[in-house]
């Protein structure tokens, strides 16, 4: 079964895990733009995070026959840095131009404060004017709570719901997202947010429309081939292809198509993979040209 | 004061710790606030505790909304609240009821909930 990974942080991952991700059906990956574990504080660090979104990682991925799409905006946990997010919002109308954004994202709340609400409004008006969706990272404590307020917000500035990917949901959050029009994301970890057997459970309950998985796979404790292991747990449940390849597959291509940026035809066919190409002269091989 | 704010922005990890315990003890808290809040934020759990724990910097000088999120976080990493200086007199009605949805967010995952979560509620919803 093809597998299309829509959140994962390849940034953080080694040469072993694209080669995994490619053997276990993973042919696609939307990479958000977030924040690296540590706060950045120039403005540089974030041009040269989004260039590595764009260029390396793209390449990098292309090398194991995945193709790598981005999301670029400025999370909410560095939205706090008032000096910075004004700088880092500026520099985003020319990122959120090139082929390959398929989003504004990570973009919400993290500890829900005034700074990180004028930061998510303003790139939700970017959002608009540039024709993309939004993914929304909703955050780790008061989730319900931001939950809710992230859609609120949506909908009073009248921003299309269904052109809207509400991240990290879980058993209390899944139905509110539900109840409006947005997509509902799912990440799966090893030990916190959702894990495999309560995703299967919430598929048993709600059903695949506008529900999709990911892997998140960062650099703290995570894993990229969380997905595909989603897919064994939904088999063994009794859950039938036809919905699992909607969650895996149809639907996060679905909600990323709409940025007219994702081709559709393109990544139904197999990439060819070529080893001796070359990234501002780096190349994946180390030797052994 | 921008010696002791270049001390923090240009220490390490074990070095912004000490800083972190001291802030208590410095003068001019309001220029310290932000840092200290900022500090908060960290994936490293040290340097959370650091803040939070035996430090009457956050319950003497936090605004509520900053005062809650460190409690939460606390729980998140399985933080003893006891730690917290000064909790009993910063309870509020708004952490209540955030602690009480983490407990609901708990057992909706089939997830054990903290015993000592009740120390930062002011009643039992």
């Amino acid at each position: 079964m093809k597998i299309f990974d829509p959140h994962v942080h390849m940034t953080s991952r080694t040469t072993d895990d694209y080669e995994a991700m490619a053997a276990a059906g993973i042919v696609a990956v939307v990479e958000p733009a977030f924040w690296l574990g540590q706060p950045r504080t120039f403005v540089g660090s974030f041009v040269d995070y989004f260039n590595s979104l764009l260029g390396w990682e793209r390449f990098r991925a292309s090398q194991f026959g995945i193709r790598h799409f981005c999301t670029i905006g400025l999370n909410p946990k560095e939205a706090n840095n008032p000096k910075l997010a004004d700088e880092v919002l500026a520099l985003l109308p020319r990122y959120l131009d090139k082929d390959g954004v398929v989003a504004v994202g990570e973009i919400g709340f993290d500890d829900q404060t005034d700074a990180e609400e004028v930061c998510f409004a303003k790139q939700i008006e970017l959002a608009r004017a540039h024709n993309l969706p939004i993914l929304i990272h909703t955050p780790h404590r008061d989730k319900k709570r931001g939950t809710i307020r992230s859609i609120e917000l949506v909908r009073s500035m009248k921003f299309p719901e269904e052109r809207v990917l509400v991240d990290h949901n879980n058993e209390e959050t899944l139905p509110i997202v539900l109840e409006s029009a947005c997509w509902a994301g799912h990440t799966i970890y090893p030990n916190t947010k959702m894990d495999e057997h309560r995703m299967a459970a919430l598929v048993k309950k709600y059903g695949s429309d506008r529900i999709v998985v990911n892997s998140a796979a960062d650099w703290g404790i995570s894993d990229p081939l969380k997905v595909p292991k989603t897919i064994t747990v939904m088999r063994q449940l009794g859950i039938d292809e036809d919905t699992i390849q909607k969650i895996v597959w149809s639907n996060p291509v679905a909600f990323f198509a709409q940025s007219g940026r994702l081709d559709v035809a393109g990544i139904d066919a197999s990439p060819e993979i070529d080893r001796k190409q070359q990234y501002a002269t780096n190349s994946v091989l180390r030797g052994e040209r | 004061m921008r010696a002791a704010t270049e001390c923090y922005d240009q220490g390490d990890s074990a070095e912004q710790q000490s800083w972190l315990k001291s802030t208590a003890l410095l003068p001019e808290p309001d220029q310290l606030l932000a840092i200290v809040i900022d500090a908060c934020r960290t994936n490293i759990l040290p340097l959370f505790e650091a803040v939070a724990c035996e430090n009457p910097f956050p319950a003497r000088h936090f605004p509520e909304r900053n005062f809650n999120q460190m409690v939460l976080k606390a729980l998140f990493n399985k933080v003893a609240l006891s730690r917290i200086t000064g909790l009993a007199g910063r309870r509020n009605a708004d952490l209540t009821r955030m602690a009480a949805d983490y407990a609901s967010e708990r057992r909706a995952a089939g997830r054990m909930v903290p015993s000592d979560i009740r120390l930062a509620m002011t009643e039992t919803p």
